[in-house]
Parts: C-alpha cells; structure tokens; sequence
C-alpha cells in the first residue's frame, strides 16, 4: 500500500495505465509456485470484498435515510451517535438479534436459499468491478458479459422468496418483480451493448481504459447520452427501486416478496437491495462515466494532467456517489408506477429505443464519429 | 505444478458438485428443488467452461440458461402448481428398474467415452480472444463459417417470437371492452369489439 | 394542448330514460401527439427533480426537541392547553401565607405552593363571569363551570372552571364561545402526568368576580370577595360519568379549614 500513492503520480505522469489485479497476482504467485502469495492475494481480495459489503451496507443505508430526510425537509436519524452515525450499526444489531421466523408451510431449503442468491449475486459482482487501475479484484475478460449474467441469475432469488413464503402476495409480488426484471434485463444489455461496440471489449479494465480521451457519455455524439439514460433507467428497475418497486410495493403488498422474511433473512435481502444499487451505480459509472479514469478531454494534454492528480480511486467513488444520489434523487421524487404501466414502459418504449440507439451506434462506431476518433 | 493441483481439485470439487446437484435434480420429489439442482448443474458446467478457457461460452451458458432458462422453468412451475403437491412414490420394483436402466446408460456411456481420444486435434489452438474468434466465426461466409446456422437460428427465434405473442394475445369477446379504462383508454388502445349498437347509441334527436 | 371553444358545444335535446333533457354535446379533445406527449412528460420529470433538489439543499423544518428547549417558538395558534386570561394584580402569594401562619393555620410547604399555583406565583384576577357558555361550546364536556352566590356582588360568580385535559380536544371552541374573551390557548405543551387524576385541571387561581368588578374595589374588599383555589382540583364527572376505576380527588378547601388526611397535596408531581 505504502508504493500506491508513488506509483499513482509516476503512472499519471507517463500517462499509461497499466491495470493490474489481485487475481492477476494471485494467477502469477501460483505459476511461480508460491502457494502462500497466491493464498495470501486470494484471502486479501476476500476480505476486501468482505469489507466492502459491510462498509457499503452501513454506510448507503445512513446515506439513504438522510438523503431522504433532506429531501423531505426533515433530519433523519439524529439521536443514536452523533447526527446519526450509529443508526445503522444498531439495526444491523437489531436484526441480528431478531428471531428467524419461517412460515410453517413454507418450503425450508428455499426459504433459506433466496436471500442466499439475493446476496450473493451483487456481492460477485463487487469483486469484479475496477475501482481503480491497482485496486481492481478480478478482471475478466468477459467482465460484461458475467455480469449481466450474474444480475440475471437474481431474479431467482426473488422469486423463490415470494413462492416459499407460502403466501399469495408474497407471490404475487414475486411474480411481477420476475417479469420486471427479466424485461428491463433486455434494455440495460442493449445499452451496454453499445459501449461494447465502442470499447471494443468486453472486459471492464478494457473499457475503462478505452475512456482515456474522454468518457463515452458525452464521446460519441448524442448515442452515449441515450445509452447512458436507457441504463441508468433500466439498471434501476432491476434492483426494484422506486418508480419501479412493485414487488417491493411498501404501501401496496405489505413488502412483497420478502414480507415473510424477519431477522438475518430479512437483513440479506435488505442489504442485497442497497450493495445492488451500488454495484448498477458503479457499472453505469464504469460503463459511461470513465470508472476510475479522470475527466480527460482528449488532446488537452495540460488540462488532463492536471485531471490526473486527482487519484482514480476518488474520481471512481465521486461518480458512483453522483449516481447513487440520482438515484436516491429519483426514489424521492416520483410515484411508483403500476405493473401494467411498467411493462407497457419497456416494450414499447424503451426497448425500442434501445434498439434504434444501438443501430445509431453502431453506425457511429463503424464511422469513427466520436468527437476524440478511436485511433 | 501447484497451478496443476488447484486445477485437478477445482475439477473434483465441481465434478462432485455437478454429479450432487444432478442426483438432486432428478431424485427429488419437490420440483422446485429439483429446478434449483438443475440451476446448479448448469452453473457448475459453467464453471467447467471456464477450466476450459471458453469463457465467452461460460458466460452466455448462465446468462441464456440460467437467467432465461431456468427462470422460464421456474414460472412455469410456479403459475401451474400448488405449493405442497408432492410426487408420488413409485412402487419398489419400478424404482429398481429405473435404477438398473440408468446404471446400464451410466455403463454404455462410459465404454463408449473410453474409447475417445481426449487430445485436441491438431491445429485448433484456443484463440486469444475468444470472444472475438466466436464473433468472427459466426459471421464468416467462408467454407469453415457459421453465417449460415446463425441466419436460419435468427429466422427460428423470430418464428418462435411471434407464435408466443400470436398463442398469448387477448381477443376481445363481443360487447366486452378488453381493458377495464384505466390511462390507456383514452389513447385509442382500447380494443372493443365495436357492434352495431355503439354506433346508435348516442345519436342526438335534433 | 388542444382546447374546446364554447362555440364548439352543441345544446340539443335528447330523449333518455323515456324523459327528453337538454344535452350539451361537446367535442372530444384531440389526442396529443407521441412527441407532445413525449416533450410534455419528460419536462414533467424534469422540473420535479428540480423541485425536490430545492427541498433537498432547502432549510430543514424538524426541531431538535429537547435540546433546543430554550428557543423553541411556536406559531401563534398552536394549541397545547387552555388557560384563563389573567388581568395581573400586585397581590403577593407571601402575603397570603403569612396571613394563615397569623392564623395558627399549618405552613404550608414552597413546593405544595408551587404545585398549587402550577407557575402562576401571583395572585391573578380572571375575566371569567359563569355564564358557561364555553361549557355549552365544548363538543364533548371537557368543561365545567362551578359557579357560587357572591355575596358582595350579588349576582353569580365563578367558584372552580374544571377543565379536563384528558377529553379536550383543542378545537378552540370555548375560546371562541367566550363573550367576555377570558379563555385562551398557549402552546405550553409539556403536560405529561404519572396519574390521570393529575389531567383533571382547575383554570382559575381565585373564586371569585371577573376582574372587572374587583378591580374598582380597594384592597381588603378585593380579599373579601376572592377566595384561592387550587390547580387540579375537583370531582367533575365527563359528561355526566365517573371514570372506572379512578377515585375523585378530594376537594382541598384552602382557607376554610384544616386540609384533610388524602388531601391532594399529598400527591407528589
């Protein structure tokens, strides 16, 4: 750690980034047979990955109690630490301590095996994410690909949530946030699929470093914009947040499908929800908004060193913060939308969109019509 | 040599894994769990994949089966059964031969597997990128391209695309409105079965 | 957006039901088009995210109760207890003490005093008369007014206002019965009693005339014509009903004799 900051600033000043990660050590320690490095990278990528979900989990659910107070005019949590800052500790507490209730009927295996995929599935992709060119866990040179499977494969924690609790909301709820997700699944792929086409690569180093002249959102003319707005809406009905929680439908389905969920189960679907929204707050940001790459504009060499003394790492957390905040911005603001709604929304509108987006692109990208052209 | 040992232990490891949940899948009276032991086969062959190098397959093998697959498997169960309707037990002796048959499959295949070279033939090296070399496959014209296959899936998907969407489409009876009013009524997306009668309906005596 | 004229609306008759009525006829609105539908909807969006960051960056209404005991201010009509409007007079409660300690009546303690007069250390006069017509207002009988034959003025005078915190529910309506404008609201909210006997309130200090009749008076005939009276006192049913299960307090009657063994100056506040 103590080489990071040196090795920052002399990598600003060549002006090349080379990536490298913790598996990528971890592979090299094992070739050279030193089973103790590759472990030791293994362990400290774990932990870190451990690490960050708690820190995550404490931290963006104070976040978001107190950014939505302040939208409402109010203070939000106040009393436990000071301004608050103890809250989360003490409902984690709280829910620790609660009791695990399962319904009688309700199938065991699945009931306990939900929020195990709820959780599991954001917290994979928290490993896979750059969060800057040394501080990336493991980079997978389908990176996108994995991810938008691994994001697939959480619809079956929520609708085994809703089927094992044994009850008809619960399924209910289950079955609409099923057909959400698996629709706005298909817009926030094509909407990547476009800074595929740019990028040239599906590993998410390699698109980060491909923003080196300048991010794709404001890059290539009008389609990245589109691309990042069609992500950005569709990202955010897939984790099932406001103004498409149907399923969660706090007023609507008591909770929805985790209404049968108390204690520790509760608290994984809970904090599933929240390292969720940062992980589609990180990968929109990855995607459009350079990851860890500083705000270059392409042949301004004076202005993108001086972009470089910022560390990549402050620039990745600003812009995820930014996006969580839109994103706690839009909970705050509109009404939910209703299923049919919803789903009227995707098909007809966003999908093809999405659509003629894409094709946009694709010509933008055969055409090198980006305001910095690929070389 | 140790990356050799973790490869053969991650190769048992999911090979024990692949042939635990497979043994759930179809031993299992619950047909949500058995879907679920079906959802870790896949996975495990997914990881398999990636022992292999292939990993844009791996990828596309959760992403397609595992999000879509599955999922469709899980809503189809789901929306047709109750949740405590178990399977019933078979009888002794069908058990026995169910047993006895998958055994001899077991044996068949493994006399005929034996017998198959595991080498790579000659010249297919794993590309670099295999992502790239799968898409340039696929839309090479060549003698060795798959453009071909790759058109006529197109044309089988879209087919199956609109015999889903014809199969599931709601005809509105007579004198039914098909939807209850709500915001999309006004937009000229009610489909009402229009009779004679709407017409005279309101008609001002002038 | 399109919009009707009313030239476009047409007045006919139309038979309906067997019966012929006048029937406006008036044009359906045109249906806005995808991209006016398209503008309209995302600047709608738009402007209330721009709404909510304005909140967002906007002062923060929520008060920190009770560390900002000290400043809190309220707005003009919150309502948090009734209270009788006192004219003040110099009439020092000592002085009243010391006329029973001359009287060989029993000291009572400082803290007794203070519970009995419940922040109002001096002697005040109301503007009360007992006519009762807040009793009348009260939509649910939180109010009872006990009135006395004063001997000096002749005519009827206030003896106890009984108001009962435990059933008011702070419509304001006896403040705006009252014609001699004698009852008010405050906003001193911080009333939480141990014992729901405790809620049963007595507004006036002193059983007497309103003030305007004692005030032209010189000073030994205003003491011959108030007498004290204690907060909280008084077994006043509700609406005619004892409460279950809760004793009436015990009238204390102050000058006019030793206090009694379960007197309420007994009950600790």
């Amino acid at each position: 750690m103590q080489t990071l900051i040196p090795t920052l600033l002399s990598a600003c000043v060549s002006a090349g980034w080379t990536v490298q990660t913790n598996a990528d050590r971890a592979t090299a320690a094992l070739a050279a047979s030193n089973t103790w490095g590759a472990a030791w990278s293994i362990l400290v990528s774990l932990l870190v990955v451990a690490l960050l979900v708690t820190l995550l989990g404490l931290g963006l659910i104070y976040l978001e109690r107190k950014i939505a107070a302040l939208f409402q005019s109010r203070l939000g949590p106040m009393r436990v630490g000071p301004y608050g800052l103890l809250q989360t500790v003490m409902d984690t507490i709280k829910l620790l301590l609660k009791e695990d209730i399962v319904p009688d009927k309700a199938d065991k295996v699945l009931h306990l095996l939900a929020p195990a995929i709820a959780l599991t599935t954001p917290v994979v992709v928290l490993g896979l994410l750059p969060y800057g060119p040394l501080a990336q866990l493991a980079d997978v040179n389908i990176g996108i690909l994995f991810i938008s499977a691994i994001s697939g494969f959480g619809v079956l924690g929520v609708l085994l949530g809703g089927w094992s609790s044994n009850n008809k909301w619960s399924l209910i709820g289950a079955m609409r946030a099923g057909a959400q997700i698996i629709s706005y699944e298909l817009s926030a792929t094509l909407a990547l699929l476009v800074v595929v086409m740019f990028a040239g690569t599906l590993s998410l180093s390699g698109i980060v470093e491909s923003q080196a002249e300048g991010w794709w959102v404001w890059r290539a003319p009008l389609v990245g914009l589109v691309a990042f707005l069609i992500h950005l809406i569709a990202s955010t009905a897939e984790i099932n947040r406001l103004p498409f929680d149907i399923p969660e439908g706090e007023s609507e389905l008591a909770a929805g499908f985790h209404t049968e969920y108390s204690g520790m189960r509760f608290s994984f679907f809970f904090l599933a929800e929240f390292v969720n929204m940062f992980t589609v707050a990180a990968l929109t940001t990855t995607l459009f908004l350079g990851g860890w790459m500083p705000f270059h504009v392409g042949e301004w060499a004076r202005f993108n060193e001086v972009m470089d003394h910022i560390p990549p790492l402050v620039w990745f957390s600003f812009k995820t913060g930014f996006i969580v905040f839109v994103i706690m911005w839009v909970r705050w603001t509109f009404p939910r939308l209703r299923v049919d709604q919803l789903m009227h929304f995707e098909w007809k509108f966003l999908l093809p969109v999405g659509f003629a987006n894409l094709v946009a692109a694709s010509v933008v990208a055969l055409g090198n019509w980006y305001f910095y052209p690929v070389a | 040599m140790i990356q050799a040992a973790v490869y053969t232990l991650l190769f048992y490891l999911f090979g024990g894994a692949t042939i635990a949940l497979a043994l759930v899948t179809v031993l299992n009276r619950r047909m949500l769990r058995a879907v679920m032991g079906l959802m870790g086969v896949l996975a495990m062959s997914a990881c398999f994949y990636i022992m292999l190098s292939a990993e844009f397959l791996a990828g596309v093998q959760i992403l397609v089966y595992v999000g879509g697959i599955v999922v469709l498997m899980v809503f189809a169960i789901m929306l047709t059964q109750t949740v405590d309707v178990l399977v019933e037990v078979p009888h002794w002796s069908r058990r026995a031969l169910a047993g006895a048959a998958a055994l001899a499959l077991l044996l068949a295949v493994a006399g005929l597997g034996a017998g198959v070279p595991l080498e790579a033939p000659a010249g297919a090296g794993i590309p670099e990128d295999n992502t790239v070399a799968i898409g340039k496959a696929l839309m090479d014209y060549g003698p060795r391209g798959y453009v071909l296959p790759f058109e006529i899936i197109s044309l089988l998907l879209l087919a199956a695309a609109i015999g889903g969407i014809v199969v599931a489409r709601k005809t509105a009876p007579e004198d039914q409105p098909l939807t209850s009013g709500g915001d999309l009524a006004d937009e000229g997306l009610l489909q009402t079965a229009h009779t004679q009668r709407d017409e005279e309906a309101w008609v001002p005596e002038s | 957006m399109a919009h009707v004229e009313s030239s476009d609306v047409k007045e006919t008759r139309m038979r309906v039901a067997g019966i012929e009525v006048p029937v406006s006829i008036v044009p359906r609105l045109a249906k806005e088009g995808y991209r006016g539908r398209f503008s309209t909807g995302l600047r709608g969006l738009l402007s209330g995210m721009r709404l909510t960051l304005g909140y967002f960056f906007g002062p923060v209404i929520t008060q920190q109760y009770p560390e900002n005991r000290k400043t809190l201010k309220f707005p003009e009509r919150y309502r948090a207890i009734l209270k009788l409007k006192f004219v003040p007079m110099k009439e020092a409660i000592t002085s009243w003490d010391f006329k029973r300690r001359d009287e060989g009546l029993p000291k009572v303690d400082a803290h007794t005093l203070r519970t009995w007069l419940r922040g109002y250390e001096e002697v005040k006069y109301h503007k009360c008369t007992g006519c009762g017509n807040c009793e009348k207002a009260c939509p649910n009988g939180s109010i009872k007014v006990i009135t006395r034959y004063g001997e000096i003025t002749e005519d009827r005078e206030l003896d106890r206002f009984i108001w009962r915190m435990d059933s008011c529910m702070f419509c304001n309506a006896c403040v705006q019965a009252c014609p001699h404008d004698a009852l008010e609201m405050g906003p001193e909210f911080e009333n939480a009693v141990y014992d729901r006997r405790l809620l049963i309130y007595n507004l006036n200090t002193q059983a007497g005339a309103a003030a305007r009749f004692v005030v032209e008076e010189e000073a030994e005939m205003r003491r011959k014509m108030m007498a004290p009276r204690e907060v909280c006192g008084g077994p006043i049913p509700l609406n005619g009903h004892y409460l279950p299960r809760v004793e009436p307090l015990q009238v204390v009657p102050l000058l006019d004799g030793p206090a009694p063994e379960n007197a309420v100056a007994e009950v600790a506040l």
